[in-house]
């Protein structure tokens, strides 16, 4: 039962929320209908029912934009140019990318759309559009645009790294399409990550600072690399000063073996066959009581211990050497790595 | 014995000279016939970082005996052998090998499967491990024997590194026990005390 309501709730609530939808698209088709027919004095109501509080179904942000530009573009036709102005620059508040098409607005209505550009200040960046770049022989681009003129400085890092790649830093105005070589300010290829490409703009005509942030990932496309070897940690390596504590672990290690030794030359061995054999474990089971009791004496006082020392010294210099024979190998698999750009989620002002 | 090691860094190779005091035990129901002699061998390792190891040995030597109506015989044997190391301080490890004794007039070939197990630990004051080892013979084929009650082998010694040459004491022991097939039970047992001296042919790191 409660599945079945939940069922006709759906049924009910999917063509409501599409009806939203197209509820808004359809009246700004209708709106621009009205607009093209020059029918201006019905067009202009109905886009601001569009863009008023009480528009009772969803706008998206770029319906609300379109909406505000018919509306600029629709006043400047009636001659009223302070509100057209208004809309206009309602219109850039939201998205910075916009503009007028000169083959569809006459040259006033362009003349008021500029002068709303230079009334209103913002700095923007496309969301970056998924690219595949080789560092060795291509660019990626990124498109970020200025109301109008303004100091711009645009950078690129890793999120996790204050450090920022300039990659513009003069005067812009409007579009500006800013090439990025896939490396980093140290002249490294740009590791895998989250960046953020980062925009700071100070308008040379209000004297107002704007900002926008874009953010992206870069994955490495990179042949099969041979992995390197792992630091050598307390386990990989000798102890280098003798503990006292050390000497009777020791022994009691050298009687394990003595008695290991002597346990097999007399229980393990069949006795049928007499004691032969023993002799020669008596011989091992003597040298390891030996060694234990040497190890232990010679524990009394802590001191280095030269052969371990040498002994690690020769661990860490075979694994540097063997690190970088693989860095050596790796490196022209390196040299081909390719840059994978995505979005990511997070744009801010 | 086969003391394989196992390496954190590449392929590691290592060649090993051996030479035991072989003591043979045989009792065939007519009492205690032993023979002794050095045995000597040689034997080459090759070890991955992923503590995988094979090695494969070859040995040989003359034995001697005072005992009435047994000859003098020469033993000779071929082994080879995967081991890994499951943890820092024991490895498994899985071999086959044929042995052989022969005399001026007869033959016997000892083909055995080993399966086992050694276990290690190094002195912290110095650069010697200790080991102990244990394993059974799951197959002994001998030519003309029914398969053995008991078949096992055990050793125990130690190793001393010297930057890439490591030597080694042992004392090793084999055992097998036959049934009795009607002319009484056959008991063997060969004793060894072996001196190994290994040499890194490539650099690796040990661990």
């Amino acid at each position: 039962m409660r599945r079945f309501a939940a069922w006709l709730t759906l049924l009910v609530a999917a063509p409501v929320a599409i009806s939203a939808q197209a509820s808004t698209a359809e009246a700004l088709h209708q709106a621009q209908d009205l607009y093209e027919r020059l029918e201006i004095e019905r067009a202009v109501p109905l886009l601001r029912q569009v863009v008023s509080p009480g528009w009772a179904f969803e706008v998206t942000q770029d319906q609300r934009v379109q909406a505000y530009t018919y509306l600029g573009a629709s006043l400047a036709l009636l001659g009223a140019r302070d509100s057209a102005v208004l809309y206009f620059r309602s219109a850039i508040e939201r998205d910075a990318f916009t503009d007028l098409d000169a083959r569809q607005f006459t040259p006033a209505q362009i003349t008021l759309f500029q002068q709303a550009r230079r009334l209103t200040f913002a700095v923007a960046a496309r969301p970056v559009a998924p690219a595949r770049l080789d560092p060795r022989t291509e660019r990626a681009t990124f498109t970020v645009v200025t109301t109008h003129s303004a100091s711009l400085r645009v950078t690129l890092r890793p999120i996790a790294d204050p450090n920022a790649t300039i990659l513009w830093n003069a005067v812009n105005d409007g579009l500006r399409e800013v090439s990025w070589n896939g490396l980093l300010a140290d002249g490294h290829v740009a590791p895998p990550g989250r960046y953020e490409l980062g925009l700071v703009a100070r308008s040379a005509l209000l004297g107002r600072t704007d900002s926008a942030r874009v953010y992206f990932t870069v994955a490495h496309e990179t042949p099969p690399l041979e992995d390197t070897l792992r630091a050598l940690g307390p386990d990989d390596l000798l102890p280098e000063r003798v503990q006292p504590g050390g000497g009777r672990a020791d022994l009691v290690k050298g009687f394990a073996v003595a008695a290991g030794a002597l346990v097999l030359s007399d229980a393990a061995t069949n006795g049928e066959l007499g004691r032969s054999g023993g002799g020669l474990a008596v011989a091992v089971a003597g040298t390891a009581g030996i060694v234990g009791v040497t190890a232990l004496l010679s524990s009394r006082h802590e001191r280095a211990l030269p052969a371990n020392i040498a002994e690690n010294a020769r661990r860490r210099a075979a694994r540097a050497a063997a690190n970088a024979d693989v860095a050596r190998r790796n490196a022209p698999k390196l040299a081909e790595t390719v840059l994978l750009l995505s979005p990511a989620a997070g744009v801010g002002p | 014995m086969f003391t394989p090691r196992v390496a954190t860094g590449q392929l590691r190779l290592s060649g090993t000279a051996t030479a035991s005091l072989f003591v043979h035990l045989v009792d065939i129901g007519n009492g205690v016939e032993e023979s002794t002699g050095l045995v000597v061998g040689a034997e080459g390792a090759a070890s991955w970082p992923s503590r995988l190891a094979v090695a494969v040995r070859a040995a040989g030597g003359a034995l001697s005996t005072d005992a009435t109506g047994a000859e003098d015989r020469k033993v000779g044997e071929l082994g080879a052998q995967a081991s890994f190391g499951p943890a820092k301080w024991l490895v498994l490890f899985g071999g086959a090998r044929s042995r052989v004794y022969s005399t001026a007039v007869a033959r016997q070939r000892w083909n055995t499967v080993e399966l086992g197990a050694q276990a290690h630990a190094d002195f912290a004051t110095m650069p010697v491990r200790a080991v102990l080892q244990g394993g059974i013979f799951p197959v002994v084929s001998v030519h003309g024997l029914p398969k053995p009650d008991v078949a096992f082998t055990g050793a125990a010694g130690l190793e001393y590194r010297r930057g890439s040459v490591t030597g080694a004491v042992f004392y090793e022991l084999e055992r097998y026990d036959f049934p009795d097939s009607g002319s009484g039970r056959r008991l063997e047992q060969v004793n060894q005390l072996t001196l190994r001296f290994s040499v890194r042919l490539r650099p690796g790191e040990a661990r």
